[in-house]
C-alpha cells in the first residue's frame, strides 16, 4: 500500500510542468558548438578485413585516384563557385533545419544554418578572417589553430589539392566503412591535428573522414561519413554527410548543387567588429 | 472519477499512439481479437522503451561506473516490474524509479509531451498562431518560507487579490487536502531519492502549485492562516492568462516566457525572466542595452530552474571584457572547456545575482561562474544543486526521456550536482518580510549595489 502511495505521488510529479521546467534543463549546450570526440564503433572498421593482406597502393596514388574519381583536375578547376542548400537534422537532439553554403574561389566560404526554435547561426571566412555569428552564445572571431583549419576547410579546390595542403600522408591499411572496403590514408600538417581520410577502394571516392575538430571549447575529435556522390557539370559531389560525435550525430541533406551562379560578395564581408 | 476520466484520456492517447505508430485503423480496434493485437503492440513499444531508456544510460552515462550502482542489476530488478506493469502510466513511473536508482537529475521519463498537455484537461491550453496559449491560473505565486508554504507573490488584478489572498499566508490547505498531509506522504518518496532539504522544499512546492491547476472558471478553495495567525478560506475562481511560448525546439516542448525588466530606485537594473529559452537571449540583449547607464543590475535568478547553457554563455560575454572561463563538461569519452567570449559593447557595471534552492541547472552554472571570475556577487540562499549537461529523446510509447550526457565543474573545478551553489551573502526571505511587501534578499542585493 505505501509503495502504491509513492507511485501515486510520482505519476503527479510528472504531471508538474514547473517540475518539467527544472527537469528539461541544460539540452542544447553542444548544439551551437557541434561535436566532440567520436566513438571508434562508428563506423565499423574491420581492420582485419581479407583485403587487408593485399599490397597497398601508395598515398600519391590513392589521391591521384580520387582526383580522377572526382571527374580530374581540369573539369574541377572550371569550377569558380559553388552553391549547395540542404537540409540538416541532429540526432538525438531531433533538432532540424536548413543550410546553405557559399564558396568563392579560392577560399571564401559563407555557411548559413537556421535551426528550428534555435536561429540563424553563420560561419563565414574572407580569406583572411572567419568568424562566427551565433543568436545564442553571441558573435566570435576566430583565431589560432581554429582558424588555420578553417582555411583548409574553405578552399573550394580542397579535395584535389589534398597532396600540397597536406605535408605529409601514411596508408595505413584497408578498413571496412559500412559495407565497403576503404584505404585508410593518415595525413599531417604542421601541428594541426591528424585527419585520416578513407578512400573507397573501389570508386576511389571518400567514404569517411575522421579528425579533430579545433572549436573554442578545445579539440573535439569527429568522424564524418561521407555518401550519395552524384555528377554536376562533369564533377562528382557528395549529398550526404554524417558527423558522428560521441553525443549527437548531425546529418547534412543536400537538396542542390549548384557551380558558377553568381553569389553576392557582400556575403563575405566582415562587419566592424572583426575588422577592429 | 477524475481518476476515471484521466484513465480515459490515457487509453485514447494510447490509441492514438498506436495509430500513428503502427497504422491501426478503427476497424481493426473494434474487434476483441485485435484488442489482443493492441496489447502485444503496446507490450511491443513497452520492450524496446525499456531497451532503449537502460542501453541509453549504459552506452551514455558521462561515468561509467554509473556512481557506483550496479546497472546490470538494476535491468534485472525493473525490467520483469516495467513488462508486467498495469498500463502506461505506470510503466513510465517504473521507468523513472529505474533511472532514479542513480540518485543524479536530468535523468527522467515524462508521460506529459506536448501533443498530451494540449490535450489534457487537467492543464488546458490554447495554442493559436502568434505562440501565445491560455493557461487558467488563480494568480499567486508559491514558495516555502521558514520551511512552510507561503503565498509570495499575489499577481496585481488577479482573482486572487480580489478574494483577498495576500503574500505571507501560509497555506495549510488546497481544495480540502492537507499540507501537512502531503508533505507527510511525500517524505518517504523524498528519502528514497535522497532529496536534499532545498529540493524538499521545491517539491513540496511544486505538489501544491499542482493542486492549483484545473479547468478555467472553476474554483480552488485555499485554507491559510493570515497575518494574525487566523485561519480562513478564499474560494478563488480560475481564469485565463494569455501566456507567450518559445517554439519547441527539437524534443525539447515550449516554455512559457515570462521576462520583467524595470529601473529600481538609485538607477539600478532589475532582470527576472523565469527560464532560459532562446527568446530570452533577445530579451537579455535588450534589457542590457537599455540599462548601460545604470549603477548596477541584478539577475533574479530565483525559482530559475534553468534551460539552454549556450544563453547563459552569450549573457555572461556581454558582462565581460574578457575571454571568461565557464567551466568544464565531461563525457564518458570527451571534455568540453567552455568559455564565454567578449561581445562588443559589453556592460562592466556591477552585477549581483539573486538565487534561491529553486534556482537550478544553468542558472546555478552562471551564478558560479560569474561569482568564480569576480564578476558578480551571490545574494541569497543556497541553489538546487542540479547541474548535468542533458538531451530528450522520443521513446517509442511517446514518453519523453531525459538523460544527462556530461558532467559540470564549475571554473574552480567544484561540482554543483548535489551540492549548489554557495552565495557569497546569505539572506533567507521571512514570512513577516513578505507581510510587509519586503523583499529581503533584493533589498541587500541593492545594498551591495549601492556599496562604494
Amino acid at each position: 500500500m505505501a509503495k502504491r502511495k509513492i507511485l501515486e505521488l510520482s505519476v503527479n510529479f510528472s504531471k508538474f510542468p514547473k517540475l518539467t521546467i527544472l527537469f528539461l534543463i541544460f539540452v542544447f549546450s553542444i548544439t551551437a558548438q557541434e561535436g566532440t570526440k567520436p566513438e571508434k564503433a562508428q563506423p565499423k572498421a574491420d581492420k582485419e578485413s581479407s583485403a587487408s593482406k593485399q599490397k597497398l597502393p601508395t598515398a600519391k596514388e590513392i589521391l591521384e585516384k580520387y582526383v580522377q574519381a572526382l571527374g580530374g583536375r581540369e573539369a574541377y578547376l572550371k569550377i569558380k563557385t559553388k552553391i549547395a542548400k540542404g537540409e540538416v537534422e541532429f540526432s538525438p537532439l531531433g533538432i532540424k533545419g536548413t543550410i546553405e553554403s557559399y564558396t568563392l574561389e579560392p577560399n571564401k566560404s559563407y555557411t548559413k544554418m537556421n535551426l528550428q526554435g534555435l536561429g540563424e547561426f553563420i560561419d563565414v571566412f574572407d580569406g583572411v578572417n572567419s568568424w562566427t555569428v551565433d543568436p545564442i552564445t553571441g558573435n566570435r572571431k576566430k583565431e589560432g589553430d581554429e582558424l588555420e583549419q578553417t582555411k583548409i576547410e574553405a578552399l573550394l579546390h580542397k579535395d584535389i589539392k589534398l597532396e600540397s595542403i597536406y605535408s605529409g600522408f601514411e596508408v595505413k591499411g584497408i578498413e571496412k566503412i559500412n559495407s565497403s572496403e576503404a584505404y585508410a590514408v593518415v595525413a599531417t600538417r604542421g601541428k594541426l591535428p591528424v585527419n585520416i581520410f578513407y578512400f573507397d577502394t573501389k570508386t576511389g571516392l571518400l567514404v569517411a573522414q575522421e579528425g579533430t575538430l579545433v572549436t573554442p571549447q578545445g579539440k573535439m575529435p569527429t568522424k564524418s561519413l561521407i555518401s550519395d556522390w552524384r555528377e554536376i557539370q562533369g564533377v562528382k559531389v557528395p549529398f550526404q554527410t554524417m558527423l558522428i560525435t560521441p553525443q549527437f550525430q548531425m546529418l547534412i541533406k543536400f537538396t542542390s548543387v549548384e557551380f558558377n551562379k553568381e553569389i553576392d560578395p557582400k556575403l563575405f564581408e566582415a562587419p566592424e567588429w572583426v575588422r577592429k | 472519477m477524475k481518476k476515471e476520466m484521466r484513465r480515459q484520456r490515457l487509453a485514447i492517447f494510447i490509441v492514438f499512439l498506436l495509430i500513428f505508430l503502427h497504422t491501426v485503423t478503427k476497424a481493426q480496434i473494434a474487434t476483441q481479437e485485435n484488442t489482443s493485437a493492441i496489447e502485444s503492440q503496446e507490450q511491443e513499444l513497452r520492450r524496446k522503451s525499456f531497451e532503449k531508456v537502460w542501453q541509453t544510460i549504459n552506452e551514455k552515462h558521462y561515468d561509467p561506473t554509473f556512481g557506483g550502482v550496479d546497472w546490470k542489476k538494476i535491468r534485472e530488478i525493473y525490467e520483469p516490474k516495467a513488462m508486467s506493469a498495469k498500463g502506461l502510466k505506470e510503466f513510465h513511473l517504473i521507468l523513472n524509479q529505474m533511472v532514479g536508482e542513480l540518485k543524479l537529475s536530468h535523468f527522467a521519463v515524462f508521460e506529459n509531451n506536448l501533443s498530451e498537455l494540449l490535450k489534457s484537461s487537467q492543464f488546458p491550453v490554447t495554442v493559436n498562431e502568434t505562440k501565445t496559449i491560455s493557461l487558467p491560473t488563480t494568480g499567486i505565486k508559491i514558495k516555502t518560507v521558514e520551511g512552510k508554504p507561503v503565498i509570495s507573490e499575489v499577481e496585481k488584478g488577479s482573482n486572487a487579490e480580489k478574494a483577498g489572498l495576500k503574500a505571507g499566508y501560509i497555506i495549510e490547505a488546497i481544495n480540502g487536502k492537507s499540507v501537512d498531509e502531503l508533505s507527510r506522504k511525500l517524505e518517504e518518496h523524498l528519502k528514497e531519492i535522497r532529496a536534499n532539504d532545498r529540493l524538499k522544499s521545491f517539491y513540496v512546492e511544486v505538489l501544491l502549485v499542482n493542486l492549483t491547476y484545473g479547468e478555467a472558471g472553476t474554483k480552488v478553495e485555499f485554507k491559510v492562516l493570515d497575518e494574525k495567525n487566523e485561519r480562513r478560506v478564499f474560494p478563488v475562481e480560475r481564469y485565463l492568462k494569455t501566456v507567450d511560448f518559445s517554439q519547441p525546439v527539437g524534443h525539447f516542448p515550449p516554455q512559457p516566457v515570462l521576462f520583467e525588466a524595470k529601473r529600481l530606485e538609485g538607477n539600478i537594473g532589475y532582470i527576472r525572466f523565469n527560464m532560459w529559452t532562446i527568446p530570452q537571449a533577445q530579451n537579455l540583449r535588450r534589457s542590457l542595452k537599455d540599462f548601460a547607464d545604470t549603477e548596477g543590475i541584478i539577475f533574479d535568478l530565483r525559482d530559475n530552474p534553468g534551460g539552454i547553457v549556450g544563453i547563459a554563455l552569450g549573457l555572461a560575454g556581454l558582462l565581460t571584457e574578457n575571454k571568461m572561463p565557464f567551466g568544464k563538461m565531461k563525457g564518458r569519452h570527451n571534455e568540453l572547456e567552455l568559455f564565454a567570449y567578449p561581445q562588443p559593447n559589453p556592460y562592466l557595471g556591477k552585477v549581483v545575482i539573486l538565487i534561491d534552492y529553486a534556482t537550478g541547472s544553468t542558472s546555478e552554472i552562471f551564478s558560479a561562474v560569474l561569482q568564480e571570475n569576480g564578476r558578480a556577487k551571490i545574494v541569497g540562499e543556497q541553489s538546487a544543486g542540479v547541474a548535468l549537461t542533458s538531451v530528450i529523446e522520443t521513446l517509442p510509447t511517446g514518453a519523453l526521456f531525459q538523460y544527462a550526457i556530461m558532467d559540470y565543474k564549475t571554473p574552480q573545478n567544484k561540482t554543483i550536482e548535489g551540492i549548489g551553489v554557495k552565495p557569497d551573502i546569505e539572506v533567507f526571505q521571512t514570512r513577516q518580510a513578505l507581510l510587509n511587501g519586503e523583499d529581503l534578499p533584493l533589498k541587500e542585493a541593492i545594498k551591495v549595489i549601492n556599496q562604494k
